[in-house]
């Protein structure tokens, strides 16, 4: 009998062991989608944030994730919000979102971004929406009514995502790896500080009240619906909205509008010409492709409509409640994601100078030529301003230096193949250096590389790289054509 | 259900949970309603009557012919009778259109219908022949013809070997479950991580063969003979493995074929229970049975004693080997390949004895050392691929052109020149030849240790690790459910 009992707690361990090693092998398969959209992330943090602490969800899809920033709710309005988009996110699972966020918060408020209305989508689009999201009754009927329209669909592959995911391991990276460990919390609150801008001269969408609704996509309209039905259920006000889009026309409009008059919600259409103005939105400076803002368009429609929640909805503030306080710890990591944003959104080289801040660690790589004798006094006083010894910049030779703090950590000048390399205090490793072309034709070329990573530009001029102690991440790496009128910034 | 589906291990586990919790008298009962249930899971009803049309017609084959007298021309009558009421479902579904006729029952392939078939009809013989009493039980006779571990790839088994270990009670141990468990996992090894991903590269190849020629379907023969072994004896693994879980030894149906020095060795190790089938069930009976006594008093007469008895010796293996290619599929294709060609190499290979034997004394070679023995593998090896040209092409045709094609088309560079990545991933070629690397030392092992049994006095932290890393190994590299497509994820609208 005893030998029986070891042997059934044997057999118990040993399951348990695989169990856990199933588990495991799970969290590193499953793809992290630390990419541009910060999926994972975002639903990773909405899990940090302790409960009953957010007066206003953000749903949508990437317009949502890109366009619609909680942390500036807060900075400008004390209004304490999370951002709850994930890429294509249908609203299929936007409902089965707002269901899991009534888990264990109490928004009185949901903004939705509608553009997801109008687009079907794809697997993938599900799978980031719901691979992260814990285990629930919601998750349960969630993908199990997902799995149920479509015959290819596997609900094991949901239940097991090791399933689905096992064919990556020639594919795994560090951060695969590096996630169960990692801090989950998300200072930006599920937004993503995008960079960049377009060309697109988007001046917004007028009204055209007589223009033909576009058609919803079927499903996407069955569950907006149900979306209505559980604010109202759950007595939350709902908001729609449309970040602004150059892709959007009368048509969708029409449609969105035509539905919150039925069910008399409000909707705030942002492509509105007159809203545009209002908020001195110029898409051109204010987006990053022709769907997405970048951080000064994400700043913008912040402030108005933090003003407009406030107005509209009594929100409180929540600058000064202490159970609130955790905004106030992450604000300054937002700042500083908004400020590396804005940097790297820069085109113009005496524009990205100013944009430098303290906590950057800078690595200078300047391919030696006769165009540096040529550089604006503008540029050489802002370098100085660096530490930069810019008399050596402007001989036109090789040179390359490390600036912190408005000082010179290192730095070597002269014809040939200048090299740096160390270590910085929090003990990333760098290296860097300068190549001299073969000849004319050929070109320089520099080689900027931390913890073993490559980031200098390609080509001939002045790189830098900047490296954001704060965040210990490189923010940016531009290179500068000094014989290039204007001096932009390449990336 | 297939053996390496989810939820095949689901029903599994739950059986066994289920078989030694119950009184151990019912066990045998609760083996009978699964294997019922799997069968039923497997094809639905349809199928589910063929195998009870089997069950019944041999349940009343035993009752019959044990209360016949032995020896009569009665008995031999209606021992034929069942045994052709017995293959009926079989021909209709499989061979039927080899007969060219058409198929009544459509594209309907009841789930093993060729194992079971052979393990019932067995039965039916050994009772006429009066080695086994009758199963007087139906329900013990349908669990022996049902046994669901046995259901999809075999093996074939006996009454004999099974009745005292199928109702019989048995007693939780936790070693028969350990080295069941451990058989599993070495199984779903064999299967997920070499067989099927081996199987994207024949499939690419034979599939398209027309593009891959040359010395391509060469490289695919070859991976073709890993793929087909390593499916095939995984699953047997994975069969042995569950049995043993519920504490009922099955036969082994391999033992290294690829280590055979001759094509009659290659049979003894490859779907061993298969070729003992034939061979008692099929060829002794022929070569004792009056028709033959008469062929050898006919062909000594004619041929002199020592060339007169191989003729009757050669027809004999003729219609066996015939019987055996049919078995595998009703097309030439299998005939040939896994039946004629075969007879073919052992009739010539004992023709050509003398010459070989000339041969070797001429040319002073040694034949007990290394470098012999593995010429006559390699030797084998080879032969036993060409058969499997024919085994995998779809049609006999098809495998002569592409075995011209081998001849025909001179392009070994495709061996060094990266050409091979467009049949699998270069990672997976890598891990295709490790994975080879690792059956091939435990096949070394096994034959000179018995490796469960060595593992168990190991220490316990050696071998759960082992253990571990076998399981994490086949989810890992396992080719199984969807196959992730990094590019799919790529947000491309904007």
């Amino acid at each position: 009998m005893e030998m029986k009992k070891k042997e059934l707690i044997r057999c118990g361990v040993f399951l348990v062991l695989l169990a856990l090693v199933f588990q495991l092998l799970t969290t590193i398969y499953i793809p992290k989608w630390y990419g541009t959209w910060q999926s994972t992330r975002i639903v990773d943090g909405f899990y940090e944030l302790p409960e009953n602490r957010v007066d206003v969800v953000l749903l949508g899809s990437s317009q949502t994730i890109m366009g619609l920033s909680p942390m500036e709710l807060y900075r400008q309005c004390g209004i304490a919000a999370y951002s709850f988009g994930t890429e294509e996110q249908p609203l299929y699972a936007t409902y089965y979102w707002l269901r899991e966020i009534l888990r264990t918060q109490k928004p009185s408020v949901a903004v939705l971004d509608v553009n997801e209305l109008l687009h079907t989508s794809g697997e993938a689009a599900y799978r980031k929406a719901f691979d992260y999201m814990k285990w629930s009754r919601v998750k349960w009927e969630a993908v199990k009514n997902h799995c149920d329209r479509a015959e290819d669909l596997s609900l094991l592959s949901y239940v097991l995502p090791l399933t689905n995911y096992h064919s990556r391991w020639d594919a795994l990276e560090a951060e695969d790896f590096t996630y169960l460990i990692s801090d989950k919390q998300d200072p930006c609150l599920g937004f993503v500080a995008a960079n960049g801008t377009c060309d697109f001269a988007y001046a917004g969408t007028p009204p055209s009240p007589d223009e033909e609704p576009d058609p919803a996509d079927e499903e996407a309209y069955c569950y907006l619906l149900e979306i209505i039905h559980l604010c109202e259920e759950e007595n939350i006000s709902l908001l729609l909205i449309k970040t602004p889009r150059a892709g959007w026309n009368a048509g969708k409009h029409n449609l969105v509008a035509g539905l919150a008059e039925e069910y008399q919600l409000p909707f705030v259409d942002f492509n509105d010409p007159k809203l545009m103005e209002a908020m001195d939105f110029d898409y051109a400076r204010d987006a990053r492709d022709a769907s997405h803002l970048n951080i000064y368009g994400a700043e913008k429609l912040g402030s108005w409509l933090g003003n407009y929640l406030k107005e509209q909805y009594d929100l409180p503030s929540r600058w000064e409640d202490p159970d609130y306080a955790y905004l106030k710890e992450l604000l300054p990591l937002y700042e500083m994601q908004s400020q590396n944003a804005k940097l790297s959104t820069c085109i113009e080289f005496t524009d990205w100078l100013e944009h430098l801040e303290e906590r950057y660690t800078l690595f200078f790589a300047v391919n030696g030529s006769p165009a540096l004798k040529r550089l604006p006094e503008e540029v050489l006083e802002q370098l100085r301003a660096l530490g930069m010894g810019t008399d050596i910049v402007t001989s036109g030779a090789d040179y390359g230096a490390i600036l912190q703090d408005r000082q010179v950590l290192a730095w070597q000048a002269g014809l040939g193949i200048p090299e740096l390399f160390g270590t910085l205090e929090d003990q990333t490793s760098y290296k860097l250096s300068l190549i001299r072309g073969e000849n004319e034709e050929s070109g320089g070329s520099a080689s900027i590389s931390l913890a073993n990573e490559e980031f200098a530009t390609e080509g001939e001029g002045i790189h830098v790289v900047v490296y954001d102690r704060g965040l210990r991440q490189v923010v940016d790496a531009i290179l500068v054509d000094a014989e290039e009128p204007g001096l932009f910034v390449h990336r | 259900m297939a053996l390496t589906s989810f939820s095949f291990l689901c029903f599994f586990t739950i059986t066994a949970g289920i078989y030694y919790v119950i009184p151990r008298r019912f066990q045998w009962m609760l083996l009978l309603a699964a294997s019922l249930v799997f069968y039923y899971v497997s094809g639905g009803w349809a199928v589910l009557c063929f195998l009870l049309y089997g069950i019944v017609i041999t349940y009343l084959a035993g009752l019959t012919l044990e209360r016949v007298k032995e020896g009569s021309k009665r008995k031999g009558l209606l021992t034929g009778i069942f045994v052709i009421l017995t293959l009926i479902p079989l021909f209709l579904l499989k061979y039927v259109r080899f007969f060219g006729l058409s198929a009544p029952f459509g594209a309907l392939a009841p789930l093993g219908i060729s194992f079971y078939t052979m393990s019932i009809l067995g039965y039916v013989i050994d009772v006429s022949w009066g080695i086994l009493p009758a199963q007087r039980n139906p329900f013990r006779h349908a669990l022996f013809a049902a046994y669901f571990p046995q259901m999809t790839s075999g093996p074939i088994t006996r009454y004999s070997q099974m009745a005292g270990q199928l109702f019989a009670p048995h007693a939780f141990s936790y070693e028969q479950i350990a080295f069941g468990a451990q058989r599993i996992l070495w199984g779903f090894f064999k299967k997920l991580v070499i067989s099927e991903r081996l199987a994207m590269a024949v499939n690419l190849v034979y599939d398209q063969y027309p593009v891959y020629q040359g010395w391509y379907l060469v490289v695919a023969t070859v991976c073709f003979a890993f793929q087909l072994y390593t499916d095939f004896s995984g699953c047997m693994d994975i069969v042995l493995g569950v049995s043993q879980i519920f504490g009922i030894s099955l036969p082994e149906n391999f033992t290294c074929p690829y280590f055979s020095r001759s094509i009659s060795e290659y049979w003894r190790r490859w779907h061993i229970t298969l070729g003992a089938w034939f061979k008692d069930y099929l060829f002794y009976p022929l070569q004792k049975s009056g028709l033959f006594i008469a062929y050898l008093d006919w062909s000594k007469k004619r041929f002199g004693k020592k060339r007169g008895k191989k003729l009757p010796l050669y027809t004999g293996m003729l219609i066996l080997w015939f019987s055996v290619g049919m078995w595998h599929g009703g097309s030439w294709n299998f005939i040939v390949g896994s039946g004629l060609l075969h007879w073919f190499y052992i009739v010539s290979g004992e023709l050509f004895t003398p010459l070989w034997k000339r041969l070797i004394a001429l040319l002073r070679i040694n034949t007990e050392v290394f470098s012999w023995h593995f010429f006559q593998g390699l030797r084998t090896f080879f032969l036993v691929n060409l058969g499997f040209v024919f085994f995998r092409a779809p049609s006999l045709r098809t495998a002569l052109s592409m075995l011209a094609s081998m001849g025909r088309v001179f392009n070994p560079r495709i061996l060094f020149d990266g050409s091979l990545c467009r049949l699998l991933k270069p990672q997976d070629w890598v891990l295709a030849i490790f994975s080879l690397l690792i059956l091939l030392l435990v096949s070394v092992l096994q034959q000179r240790i018995r490796i469960r049994e060595t593992l168990a006095v190991q220490n316990l932290a050696f071998r759960w690790s082992l253990y571990l890393l076998l399981f994490a190994a086949v989810l890992i590299f396992g080719c199984y459910g969807g196959d992730y497509d990094a590019a799919a994820f790529i947000y491309q609208r904007f």
